[in-house]
């Protein structure tokens, strides 16, 4: 079992840190191209919301945790924002017209449909999210 | 973060081609946008982004190239995509974007669509 962390407190460079601390991850676990960019893109879309949405844009910190074991990897990614589920966004409609396209939704759609498992944890200060999926797909 | 994404223009029989290279991600995708808008500003309304070296695009890039979509499409241009890797493509296909825009195996393919 291994475990990594970082705690990413500048809004700016968040999301180049998280993309570093996840690439040096997959290089040293040697994991699958697939489950590289379900990683990459989910740890994005959440770290992304809380920003935006949990923080505003405003300072704060945001906990990522990765833990490899037993052939799953888990991504939690904790906030000290306001509390807020961010699994009741209702789904983005991926069959709209580009009228009708909105962005909003996209990254949680992201998220569901990359990741096997997904829940949400309130903490007395905030918010995890827990996203998990099978190094392999033999055991998702 | 400009050491993650970059951004060559070309041209080819007259259609305007954007080589992307790198990632768009939340902390890129300001500068895609701003190369869009730019050529968008200056009347290019039809447009070739290859993403044969485009290893990752998250919403945020999905974001902005809709936003310059919907720009040309005003001006019943047009915004082709050629060589999409494996990553970008299955996210291209789980967001349903798949069906929002010309999708070629190569540039000289999606020069050859517009063209027709």
């Amino acid at each position: 079992m291994a475990v990594y962390q970082i705690n990413l407190e500048d809004a700016i460079t968040a999301v180049t840190q998280l993309a570093e601390f996840l690439s040096d991850i997959i290089e040293k676990e040697s994991i699958s191209f697939e489950v590289e960019n379900a990683m990459q893109l989910s740890a994005e879309e959440a770290v992304v919301n809380i920003i935006t949405h949990g923080y505003n844009g405003k300072p704060g910190m945001i906990e990522v945790t990765c833990e490899i074991a037993d052939g799953f990897v888990t991504l939690t990614i904790c906030d000290e924002a306001p509390h807020f589920n961010p699994l009741t966004i209702p789904p983005a409609d991926v069959d709209a017209g580009i009228d009708e396209r909105r962005i909003g939704g996209l990254g949680v759609h992201l998220i569901r449909s990359l990741m096997d498992k997904v829940r949400y944890k309130q903490t007395d200060s905030g918010n995890c999210l827990i996203m998990q999926k099978a190094l392999s797909s033999s055991l998702s | 973060m400009e050491d993650h994404l970059s951004i060559q223009e070309r041209e080819i029989s007259g259609i305007t081609i954007l080589d992307i290279s790198g990632r768009i991600d939340a902390a890129t995708s300001s500068h895609i946008e701003g190369e869009l808008g730019k050529k968008i500003d200056t009347g290019v309304t039809t447009l070739i982004l290859n993403m044969k070296d485009l290893s990752y695009i998250s919403s945020s890039g999905l974001r902005v190239i809709l936003a310059a979509l919907k720009r040309v499409k005003a001006e019943e241009g047009t915004i082709a995509l050629a060589t999409l890797q494996p990553g970008p493509g299955e996210v291209f296909k789980m967001t349903g974007f798949d069906r929002l825009f010309p999708i070629s195996p190569s540039v000289e393919q999606a020069v050859e669509k517009l063209k027709s």
